[in-house]
C-alpha cells in the first residue's frame, strides 16, 4: 500500500502561516516576562515584575474591570435582545419577517469606525454624551447582529415541531419559549455570548470614540503606548489576550456540549 | 346538538397555484378511528395540520363538538397532535414531558406526577418517568408522545404517520396498541398513513385521498371490496384492471363484453354499451374447475412465474389467444410449476365494476 507523502512544501506553507499567525502574540507574551526595561531582545529573566506593575497600577486595572463589565453587560442584552428576535421570526415567518432578518443582519457589514462615528454624532445630538455606559451601547449595536445570525441559523426545523407541540399542549410564546425553546437552544447561546464577550472585550475603536474620562482596556493599553513602549503594556495585554482565550474556550466547549447531545 | 365529533365542512387549501386540499367535507363520529390514507402529496399531512390548527384553510370551517374552530389556536383546541418526529422536549425527562401540558394547565404538582404516571402505565412505560429522552428507544418515544398527548384527554386525536419510523415488528405491535388505547379512552383518533395495510387493519373509517380529494370513504373491508374508484381499486393492494363494455343487463347481474370474454358482475346497473372498468382482485382469480352454478369461468392460461410468499403464491399468468397478463394469489398448500396450464374463474360478485372516469 503506496503511503501518500505530505510534499515538503505543504508542510512549509502550514509552518509559515502558524508563525505568521502566532509569532506576534508569542513576542507579546514571551516580553511580558522581561525583567529590563523594554521589550525588546535580548530577553532577560522570567520576571512578573510588570505582572506586579501592571496589576499596581489603578488606572489599569480600574480599566480591566471597566471593560469585564461593559464586555458582560453588553453582550448579556445583545444576547438576550437576539435570542428574543431569532425565536419571534423563527414563529412568524412571512415576507416580512423575512425582511426583518435581513435588516437585523445587514449592519454586520458596516465598519465599526463607521458605526462608531455614526453613535457618537447621534449621542452628543441627544446630549446622551461619551460614557461607559454609550461605549456598552455600541457594543451591543455591533454584536447584536452577529449574535442575532448565530442564533438563527441554529434554530433548524427540529425546533419546528417541538415549537408547535408546545403551543398544542397548551404553553403560550413565553412559556413555549422560556420552558421550551431557550433551554434547548442554550448551549448555542452561551456560546455566542462568550463570542460576543471576546469581541467587546478587544473592540478599540467604538470604545474609543465613546468613551470620555473612565475608559476599557484597550484604549487604555493605547494610552499607555502613547507614554512609552513598556514590558507593562505587554503584561496588560497578556492579560488581555488570556481572558478572551478563556471566552473562546468557553464558547467551543458550549458547542460542543450542544453537540454531544444530540437531537 | 351536533352529532359529530368532527365536521370538515368545504376545507379548501391551496398555496399560490399549488392547490393542497379541495372543497373537503367530512364529518366523523365520536369514538372513532379514522385513517387519513393517500399517497404523498395526497394532502392528508394538510388536513392533519388544519384540524390542529397548524395550517388555516384557504376556505371552509372545521368543526369540534358543534363549535366552530376554525380561527382557534392550537392551545385552544380540544385536539393534540402526535408529531410524525414525536417532537418530544430533550432537556425534559421522561414524566417532565408527560407531565408538560398538564403544567400549563395549572394543574398542581402532585395531581401532575400522578395523571403523568398513569398516561404513561397506559403506554407500557411504567417506571420510565425519569429516564431522559435520549435514553429510551425509537418505539418507546413514541409511546411517550402518546402518553404526552392523552394525558390532557383531548376530544380528538390527531397523529400524523405515528408509525412511519418503527420497524415492522413494532409497528403491527403498535398498530393493535393504538387501536386498544382509542377504545379504551373513547376518544376521535385521526391518524394520517401512506400504507393501506396499517390502515385497513387499524381504521373505522378509512378516508382515502388523492390530489386533495376524497377518493373513497368508508370501513376497510368496504373500501377494499367495492372501491369507489379507479384509483381507490389500485391503492388498497394488487389487482387487475380490465377494460370492458356491457352487453347484457339481467337481474342484478351485468354481463360484459372484455378482452378475457363474457365476465359476469353483480354490481352496478348500466347501460347496454356502456364502457366500464373491471378491477379482479388476485385472491378472486382461482384456479381449476369452476364450481357453483355462479361461478364465472375465464378460460384457460398458462402460469409465467411463480414466487411463493408464505401465505399464498403470487403468480403471472397469460390468458390463451389474448395478451392480458393477470396477477394471481394461488393457495399456498398446493405447488403450482411455472408454465403450468390452468382454468381460471371467478364469483361474479368479487368483480368490481368501477365507472370509466372521464377525461
Amino acid at each position: 500500500m503506496a503511503r501518500t507523502r505530505t510534499p515538503l512544501l505543504s508542510w512549509l506553507l502550514i509552518a509559515v502561516m502558524l508563525v505568521f499567525i502566532y509569532l506576534p502574540v508569542f513576542v507579546l507574551v514571551l516580553f511580558s516576562f522581561q525583567s529590563g526595561d523594554l521589550p525588546v531582545p535580548p530577553l532577560d529573566g522570567p520576571s512578573l515584575k510588570w505582572y506586579v506593575r501592571a496589576l499596581g497600577n489603578d488606572r489599569l486595572t480600574g480599566a480591566l474591570w471597566n471593560s469585564l463589565v461593559v464586555g458582560v453587560l453588553s453582550s448579556a442584552f445583545a444576547t438576550g435582545l437576539a435570542s428574543l428576535a431569532a425565536y419571534g421570526l423563527f414563529r412568524h415567518q412571512s415576507r416580512a419577517a423575512g425582511k426583518v432578518r435581513m435588516l437585523l443582519m445587514a449592519p454586520l457589514t458596516v465598519s465599526y469606525l463607521i458605526i462608531g462615528l455614526g453613535l457618537l454624532f447621534v449621542f452628543n445630538l441627544s446630549g446622551f454624551g461619551r460614557s461607559l455606559l454609550a461605549v456598552g451601547i455600541g457594543h451591543a449595536v455591533i454584536n447584536l447582529p452577529l449574535c442575532f445570525a448565530i442564533i438563527y441559523s441554529q434554530m433548524g426545523d427540529h425546533l419546528r415541531n417541538i415549537d408547535n407541540a408546545a403551543h398544542d399542549l397548551g404553553a403560550g410564546d413565553f412559556a413555549t419559549m422560556f420552558r421550551v425553546i431557550m433551554p434547548i437552544m442554550m448551549p448555542s447561546i452561551l456560546a455566542v455570548f462568550c463570542l460576543s464577550f471576546t469581541l467587546s472585550w478587544d473592540e478599540f475603536i467604538i470604545a474609543f470614540l465613546l468613551s470620555r474620562f473612565e475608559v476599557t482596556l484597550p484604549v487604555m493599553i493605547f494610552e499607555l503606548m502613547r507614554a512609552g513602549l513598556t514590558p507593562e503594556v505587554n503584561a496588560a495585554g497578556t492579560i488581555v489576550f488570556a481572558i478572551s482565550f478563556a471566552a473562546a474556550v468557553t464558547a467551543a466547549i458550549a458547542v460542543m456540549f450542544r453537540g454531544e447531545r444530540g437531537r | 346538538m351536533n352529532a359529530h365529533a368532527v365536521e370538515i365542512r368545504d376545507v379548501s387549501k391551496s398555496y399560490g397555484e399549488l392547490v393542497a386540499l379541495l372543497r373537503l367535507s367530512l364529518a366523523f363520529k365520536p369514538g372513532e378511528y379514522v385513517v387519513l390514507l393517500g399517497p404523498s402529496g395526497s394532502g392528508k399531512t394538510t388536513l392533519l395540520s388544519i384540524l390542529g390548527g397548524f395550517t388555516a384553510p384557504t376556505t371552509g370551517t372545521i368543526h369540534i363538538d358543534g363549535r366552530d374552530i376554525t380561527h382557534m389556536p392550537p392551545a385552544q383546541r380540544p385536539t393534540v397532535t402526535v408529531f410524525q418526529d414525536y417532537a418530544l422536549f430533550p432537556h425534559m425527562s421522561v414524566a417532565e414531558n408527560v407531565a408538560f401540558g398538564l403544567e400549563m394547565r395549572r394543574v398542581p404538582r402532585l395531581e401532575r406526577r400522578q395523571q403523568a404516571a398513569q398516561a404513561l402505565a397506559l403506554v407500557g412505560l411504567d417506571g420510565f418517568g425519569e429516564r431522559r429522552v435520549h435514553e429510551v428507544s425509537g418505539g418507546q418515544r413514541q409511546r411517550v408522545a402518546l402518553a404526552r398527548a392523552i394525558v390532557i384527554e383531548p376530544a380528538v386525536l390527531l397523529l400524523d404517520e405515528p408509525l412511519g419510523a418503527l420497524d415492522l415488528k413494532i409497528r403491527r405491535q403498535m398498530q393493535g396498541e393504538l387501536h386498544a388505547l382509542q377504545r379504551s379512552l373513547n376518544a376521535t383518533f385521526i391518524h394520517v398513513t401512506h400504507d393501506q395495510e396499517e390502515a385497513m387493519s387499524i381504521a373505522d373509517t378509512i378516508v382515502l385521498l388523492n390530489k386533495g380529494r376524497i377518493e373513497d370513504i368508508g370501513p376497510p373491508e368496504r373500501v377494499y371490496r367495492r372501491p369507489a374508484s379507479l384509483f381507490a381499486a389500485t391503492f388498497m393492494g394488487d389487482t387487475n384492471i380490465i377494460e370492458g363494455t356491457v352487453a347484457a343487463v339481467g337481474d342484478g347481474e351485468v354481463a360484459l363484453d372484455t378482452p378475457l370474454g363474457r365476465v359476469v358482475a353483480t354490481s352496478g346497473s348500466k347501460a347496454i354499451g356502456a364502457k366500464v372498468t373491471l378491477s379482479i382482485r388476485p385472491e378472486s382469480l382461482r384456479a381449476g374447475k369452476a364450481s357453483g352454478g355462479q361461478a364465472c369461468p375465464l378460460g384457460s392460461a398458462t402460469i409465467e412465474d411463480v414466487v411463493f410468499q408464505g401465505t399464498h403464491r403470487r403468480c403471472h399468468a397469460t390468458v390463451d389467444g389474448g395478451n392480458s397478463r393477470l396477477l394471481l394469489s394461488l393457495p399456498a398448500d398446493t405447488p403450482v410449476p411455472a408454465d403450468a396450464r390452468i382454468e381460471l374463474w371467478v364469483r361474479p360478485e368479487e368483480v368490481i365494476l368501477i365507472d370509466r372516469e372521464d377525461e
